[in-house]
């Protein structure tokens, strides 16, 4: 780095030491370190933990650790981050904060790779879990034999309400189904209902089954993705 | 880390506690996004970059304008900054005041904030100019003058606040 040359007038040093001495410096709060470190790093359960390198000593070295491994979801904080423009440039209220807390939880699940809380093939396993942690019973059907399998569930967080979401997999991508009650879903504004739209390359689809709502959500082909969609609904509404 | 200066950075933008954690939060995430974006070792000037972006966002959006659009109409020119300025360094009974922990801080928050956030990354973070200029997204021509004018600005303030307290 290049130091402008910096001939300080007597004043400027006054200032200087005024400020270094006096200047209130605000530590980020615990809570928040910890908060930001959830959402950035592995589960601890790795055989690799994650190494505070001495030479980043700094935010650098505990970004650099999860890159490598999930990179190929790693592009999904590009949704909260569009998201997270669109909002505040286009001033959008409260009910599109919805749709940010949903992108944000889903890209913070898939970057720090903290997403399954029930790990299971079994929807036996799956959709009882769902239904104890969440108080409402989401329809989930295995489709291990047409190519997604269902890898798990987890609780999500939408606008400080837990939702059900179901973990399936294709090849190397994800998919999130996230399953909201009517109350949850009707606080997205009405013209995000039908179609979340693509972002960035990450695509969603939505259906409805039995009062309830699913949003999948994924960096798979979207033709794919709207294939999965269909198939998951036919099957819940053959249960 | 660079955790502590970007929350410093963001609570002295966002003059509020929740807001600050916020913004730190989006930042964190955007960083995520835009890791492609960093370039060597300049990773301090990266992420303040994009903590100071998302702040500038939240404040216009707060505000329902664009934050101090009107910093750089403000400012002086080089030859008016030298007469108002010309009233020389700080008296030394100033700079020993007792009360002097409490106008530096008023002082600082009194700047608008454009010229606020360059005393703090100079000053506190100390930080070069070129890196500053990489936070800012601004030549470095316009740090040092915007940094002369904060300062000024500050000098002003901090002896107004003297002169209406005891000493």
């Amino acid at each position: 780095m290049s130091e402008a040359p910096d001939d300080l007038k007597r004043e400027d040093i006054q200032i200087k030491s005024l400020l270094q001495r006096h200047a209130e410096r605000f530590d980020a709060p615990a809570g928040l370190r910890n908060s930001i470190m959830l959402q950035l790093q592995p589960p601890p359960s790795t055989s690799n933990p994650p190494s505070r390198q001495k030479t980043g000593g700094s935010m650098w070295a505990w970004l650099a650790f999860p890159l490598p491994r999930f990179a190929s979801s790693f592009g999904l904080g590009a949704i909260v981050a569009t998201l997270v423009v669109g909002q505040m440039t286009a001033g959008m209220q409260d009910k599109q904060a919805m749709l940010l807390a949903m992108a944000s939880d889903h890209a913070r699940a898939v970057v720090t790779r903290n997403t399954i809380e029930v790990k299971s093939s079994s929807m036996h396993t799956v959709k009882p879990w769902l239904s104890s942690q969440l108080g409402y019973s989401p329809l989930i059907t295995d489709l291990a034999d047409q190519g997604f399998p269902l890898i798990g569930g987890r609780r999500g967080f939408i606008g400080g309400t837990p939702v059900a979401v179901a973990v399936y997999g294709y090849k190397q991508h994800e998919i999130d189904v996230y399953i909201l009650t009517n109350a949850v879903f009707q606080q997205f504004p009405s013209r995000l209902r039908d179609s979340l739209g693509d972002i960035n390359g990450f695509h969603t689809t939505t259906w409805n089954a039995a009062d309830l709502h699913y949003i999948a959500v994924s960096d798979m082909n979207a033709q794919q993705l709207a294939a999965f969609g269909k198939l998951l609904a036919k099957n819940q509404a053959n249960e | 880390m660079h955790l502590d200066a970007a929350y410093n950075l963001a609570r002295w933008l966002m003059s509020d506690e929740a807001e600050a954690r916020d913004v730190v939060q989006i930042a964190a995430l955007r960083a995520l996004t835009y890791l492609d974006s960093l370039r060597g070792d300049d990773a301090k000037a990266w992420f303040l970059g994009i903590v100071r972006n998302c702040c500038m966002t939240a404040l216009s959006e707060r505000s329902g304008r664009i934050a101090d659009m009107d910093v750089d109409a403000v400012v002086l020119g080089n030859e008016e900054l030298e007469t108002l300025g010309s009233s020389g360094p700080i008296p030394e009974q100033e700079m020993m005041r007792s009360d002097n922990r409490a106008h530096v801080n008023q002082a600082l928050q009194l700047l608008p904030v454009g010229h606020r956030e360059v005393l703090i990354l100079r000053e506190m973070e100390e930080m070069a100019y070129d890196e500053i200029a990489a936070v800012m997204d601004v030549p470095i021509g316009t740090v040092m003058s915007r940094l002369s004018r904060a300062r000024f600005l500050f000098k002003q303030a901090f002896l107004g606040l003297n002169q209406g307290a005891a000493p």
